[in-house]
Parts: C-alpha cells; sequence; structure tokens
C-alpha cells in the first residue's frame, strides 16, 4: 500500500516535471523545424506536411536536449524538489523522454491519418 | 520503526585538500542537531554526502537499520534543504501544497498568514523571504523521517526566524533534524545538540564554552 502511495505521488511530480520541459522544447524545435522547413522549400520544393513532421521529431530531441541545458545552466537547484521525493535527475529526463516521444509520435500518426482521410 | 540515521567514515577531498575525515554522526527522532563551523570546513559538502547528491571518496550510511548502497535521497527517508532556492518558480504555492503535503496536513499547512496571503501567488512572483519560508515548511512538513536544513535562517527576519524555530521544535517530536547554520544564536536556541567542523572532523559539543576559542561566543 505504501509503495502503491509513493508510487501515485511520484507520478505527479513527473508529470510536473514533464510540463515544465513542454513550453521550451515545443518553441525551441519549432524555431528548428520552421528553419528546416524554408529550407528545404527553398531548395528541393518541400511541403509544410515534412516541417510538421520534422517538427514532431525535433520536440523530443533537439527541443528536450535544449531543455536539458537550459536548466542546467539556469533551473539547476530545481532538482532538489525532485530529490526530495525520491526521484532522480536520469530518471526525470529518462521518463520525460520516453514520454514525449510516444506522445509527439502518436501525435504525427494521428496528422498524417487524418490527412490521408481528408485526401 | 525509527533506529536513526547513522553517518560513518565519511572521507571526502576537493584535489589535494582534505574536507572531511572520519566523520561520524547519529541522529535519532528527537534530535535536533546543529552542525557548526566556518566557511569552507564542509558542512554544506556533508549535508550533500548524507543526502547522496554529491559521493563522498569513503563513507557509509545506514537510515532505520538500511545500509544505502546508493544515493540515499532515493530511499525517501530524508529530506533535504538546500542553501539556495529549489522550488519550481513556475508552480503556485498552493500547488506546492497540493504536490508535497499529506492530504490530513494541507489545510495546516497553509493555515498561516503568511502562506494564506499567498497560496494563490507563483513561486516566481513572491519575495525571497516568503519563498525561504515556504522551502522550509515543506521541509519539515516531509514525510521523510531525517530532514537536512542547509542555513534555514539566511534571509530571512526575526518575526519569521521564530516561527520557522517554533516549525522546529514542533517536527522535531516526529522527525531527527540535521542543520547547519551561520546565525549560530538563532540555530543554538532552538538546538539540543552541537557539533562543530573543524580541520575535517567532527566535534561533538558538550559544552556551550567549548566553542569560545573558535570565536562563537565572547566570554
Amino acid at each position: 500500500m505504501d509503495s502503491l502511495q509513493r508510487w501515485k505521488t511520484q507520478y505527479r511530480f513527473y508529470r510536473t516535471f514533464f510540463l515544465s520541459t513542454l513550453k521550451f522544447s515545443v518553441l525551441v524545435s519549432f524555431l528548428f523545424a520552421s528553419m528546416g522547413g524554408i529550407t528545404s522549400f527553398i531548395l528541393y520544393n518541400g511541403s509544410i506536411m515534412d516541417s510538421v513532421k520534422l517538427w514532431f521529431r525535433l520536440i523530443p530531441t533537439v527541443g528536450l536536449g535544449f531543455d536539458y541545458i537550459y536548466k542546467e545552466l539556469t533551473h539547476k537547484e530545481e532538482y532538489f524538489f525532485y530529490y526530495n521525493q525520491g526521484i532522480s535527475k536520469y530518471q526525470l529526463w529518462i521518463v520525460t523522454f520516453i514520454v514525449m516521444f510516444i506522445c509527439c509520435n502518436l501525435l504525427n500518426q494521428i496528422i498524417q491519418l487524418c490527412i490521408q482521410a481528408l485526401k | 520503526m525509527h533506529t536513526g540515521l547513522e553517518i560513518d567514515s565519511v572521507l571526502k577531498s576537493f584535489g589535494e585538500r582534505t574536507i572531511l575525515a572520519d566523520v561520524y554522526l547519529k541522529c535519532c527522532q528527537g534530535d535536533i542537531i546543529a552542525l557548526f563551523g566556518r566557511n569552507g570546513t564542509g558542512k554544506s559538502t556533508l549535508l550533500n554526502i548524507i543526502f547522496g547528491t554529491l559521493k563522498a571518496d569513503r563513507s557509509f550510511i545506514r537510515i532505520d537499520g538500511k545500509v544505502m548502497n546508493g544515493p540515499a535521497f532515493r530511499s525517501g527517508l530524508l529530506a533535504y534543504l538546500p542553501q539556495h532556492p529549489s522550488l519550481p518558480s513556475h508552480l503556485k504555492v498552493s500547488q506546492i501544497a497540493d504536490l508535497c503535503i499529506a492530504p490530513e496536513d494541507r489545510k495546516r499547512f497553509l493555515a498561516d498568514k503568511i502562506l494564506f496571503r499567498i497560496r494563490t501567488s507563483r513561486i516566481c512572483e513572491i519575495s525571497t523571504g516568503e519563498q525561504r519560508y515556504l522551502e522550509i515548511k515543506t521541509t519539515l512538513f516531509s514525510t521523510a523521517p531525517y530532514i537536512l536544513l542547509d542555513e534555514p535562517f539566511s534571509g530571512v527576519s526575526p518575526v519569521v526566524a521564530e516561527q520557522i524555530r517554533e516549525l522546529m521544535s514542533e517536527s522535531a517530536r516526529e522527525h531527527g533534524i540535521i542543520l547547519t547554520d551561520h546565525n549560530f544564536r538563532e540555530v543554538h536556541k532552538i538546538a539540543n545538540r552541537l557539533t562543530l567542523l573543524n580541520e575535517c572532523y567532527l566535534k561533538e559539543i558538550k559544552n556551550i564554552e567549548e566553542l569560545i576559542p573558535y570565536g562563537y561566543y565572547q566570554p
């Protein structure tokens, strides 16, 4: 029962951390995807959908990577908030990456399916 | 069953300089242990080693009979208040309470003048003193049986320091507390055991006059 309670508490902390990474990583990856989109449009006549696909790939990789560096440089002490719940820094980032990767891929697939259906 | 937090044989060096050597400390429920020492004597280093956020060259940590092989914070038996603000700045005070405080204690946690007034504010919107008070109270309300406080009185007004002392004595009924602070007059009022880190070694102070040669008290 105790471990179930602890897991429930930890889940809320993982969720809080995940949400704290969203804004920065989505924004950074959007900037990179836009640059990539513009470049591919000029050079290879690429479509907007290619940029969207690229954006979803960049959120859990480049976006999250930049957020990691940003947090390391400016909010390093905030990890103690999670340490006090028994959650390590690596656990936080691994769980966040997995959840973000799955969410982005799912969202990407849903959008692709919608486009296919509309065609 | 809480048998105590034991730290033994702690050795830590930074390059050629040894900071801690053969440190032994035992903290039981009801203890409020003050850790004194000048700047750079290794007080925060020792707390970080106990908590598990800094690796010692050699250390032995046992909490309630369990030997800690990895970082001790992973066990959930320790709560730590770091020297610098550590609450996520995007969260509201009420959200911190929802996350960190047990449901049965939440009302009591927010039922004081300071926290009630700022309960809807974000951490980035409140003053440093209010942040510090919130952090200390959150740590003292922790379910972990042992609490480590690194400079809890820094940046707080004398009135708030008084409130913190009351919270600490209340918390010590269920917890063991180890704290370090340069404001030794505040710490001295609350601590029931005094220790001094000097030249790498931790010494238990039995009589307050033992601190005079180290510049803490004027005879």
